[in-house]
């Protein structure tokens, strides 16, 4: 059967170009980058040659690429790690629609006495600027916000959101995992501290992501043993991981123009043949494409269960997500649809295209819906 | 148009009427399917919504529409559904 992938917002396939470049690093260098002989030595060279690509991509130095096993790690390291080294500030500003990674450090630290302020967002995802400055006092330690929302593809105004916190002297952690690759992001340029990025979200191979620091001194570690990525981040390299990552992220940033075009042009076509298909449809999120993730899209359909249609797309080769979580036990809209009040009544269906797919199937892919959709 | 179910017994009395996802299904064969597809005896409630799908998807997704048929004339086993005496019943897919 042939099937349509069209949730890369979860993963994206590894780039064969990406694959061939790791390849070395699964067989012959294998050394450990600790070891002091040349299989180590050799290894853990091209870790830092790693490190200083991806630090030239985001304009800071190389020491604040910090490797961790992914995107939760780098925000719980973020979180965590300037929570403990900064003891004198106890509020953490965020907003209702992180992701999980993010949501469930600020949970926990809320148990342990910090105070966390969870800004609204109005019906397209956006926080309000003017509530952010005035959220702000002088015990705020950070603010923690997701750049490109996972769900429902809003963009943050990360530039202003910038100035706001430099000017009231409190570090800004980005969530950048959706957005990474399709948006050049000068820590320096931006006022961004702390970054998280996740290979696999940009045809890089999966269990390997950064935080990215412009000052490792804001950070303590969260997890302990033999001192490497200089102590904030222990245990022994992800070597493939690593050079793949880095792989990755340069040919995302060389790619980039192209990438985001050929991704804007799905969506359109997609939108608007929807609509003509099925008329109820609602899109959440940014109407405009310049406020959304380059090739995610998130669907309302009135009547239906989410998980039913996903269940029948699945059944036709439409490989997608929806906007239902498991909590308590109980299948319930997530976090965001419920901050931009899409919970109720709809069932909502997210599309992040690719490079993999084309124009051309987008009439077979409103096809199916249309025909899943009336008969569900 | 959404598709819903009638199911009689064999006086034909309506003893279901409604969405096909809302069967009651044994939850020994939930877990059981769950173990099939997933490889997870615990299966979280997205999960067993998925399972529920598929038994569902199996009895229904070949049944012609507005046509009475005999549990009996289904060549699919039925034992997961949470009905007494199902082989008596017959099954009616309306829109």
């Amino acid at each position: 059967m042939k099937y349509y992938y069209l949730d890369h917002a979860a993963t994206t396939p590894l780039d064969p170009r990406v694959l061939e470049h790791m390849m070395p690093y699964m067989n012959d260098l294998f050394g450990n980058p600790s070891s002091m002989h040349q299989k180590g030595i050799e290894v853990k060279r091209d870790i830092n040659i790693a490190r200083e690509s991806i630090a030239n991509l985001f304009d800071i130095e190389p020491d604040g690429v910090i490797f961790t096993s992914g995107g939760t790690e780098a925000t719980n390291l973020a979180i965590r790690g300037t929570a403990l080294m900064n003891k004198e500030k106890h509020t953490i500003i965020t907003t209702r629609i992180e992701h999980h990674a993010t949501l469930n450090t600020v949970h926990k630290l809320e148990k342990e006495g910090y105070k966390i302020v969870y800004l609204n967002v109005d019906h397209e995802g956006f926080i309000d600027l003017v509530e952010l400055e005035k959220t702000i006092t002088n015990d705020t330690l950070m603010l923690s916000i997701i750049l490109g929302n996972n769900e429902i593809g809003t963009l943050q105004n990360i530039e202003m959101i910038g100035k706001i916190c430099q000017r009231n002297n409190i570090l800004l952690h980005v969530d950048a995992v959706q957005m990474v690759q399709y948006k050049k992001l000068s820590m320096r340029d931006l006022s961004i501290d702390l970054l998280t990025l996740s290979a696999h979200k940009f045809y890089g191979p999966k269990g390997i992501g950064a935080l990215l620091v412009k000052n490792r001194s804001i950070l303590e570690p969260i997890i302990y043993g033999g001192h490497q990525e200089k102590g904030l981040r222990s245990g022994t390299e992800n070597v493939y991981g690593i050079v793949g990552m880095a792989k990755a992220l340069l040919l995302a940033h060389q790619e980039r123009k192209v990438r985001v075009t050929h991704l804007q042009k799905l969506t359109q076509t997609l939108m608007t043949q929807m609509k003509q298909a099925i008329p109820d449809v609602v899109y959440n999120g940014p109407k405009e494409d310049s406020y959304r993730i380059p090739g995610l899209l998130s669907l309302s359909f009135p009547d239906v269960d989410g998980q039913a249609l996903l269940f029948s797309l699945n059944q036709r080769g439409i490989y997608v997500s929806t906007g239902s979580a498991c909590q308590a036990n109980e299948a319930t809209s997530s976090h965001v649809l419920r901050a931009i009040h899409m919970d109720r009544g709809y069932g909502t269906i997210r599309i992040s295209f690719g490079q993999d797919n084309n124009v051309d199937d987008i009439d077979d892919i409103v096809a199916i819906f249309k025909s899943v959709y009336e008969d569900i | 148009m959404k598709k819903f179910i009638i199911i009689y017994d064999a006086k034909h009395h309506i003893i279901y009427e409604g969405n096909p996802l809302n069967l009651p299904i044994k939850r020994h064969k939930i877990q059981e399917k769950s173990m099939e597809v997933f490889r997870d005896p615990d299966p979280c409630i997205i999960h067993q919504s998925y399972v529920i799908q598929s038994f569902v998807e199996l009895l229904i997704g070949d049944l012609p529409i507005d046509q009475e048929i005999s549990f009996k004339e289904l060549s699919i086993d039925t034992e997961w559904l949470d009905m007494k005496d199902i082989l008596s019943c017959s099954i009616k897919v309306k829109r």
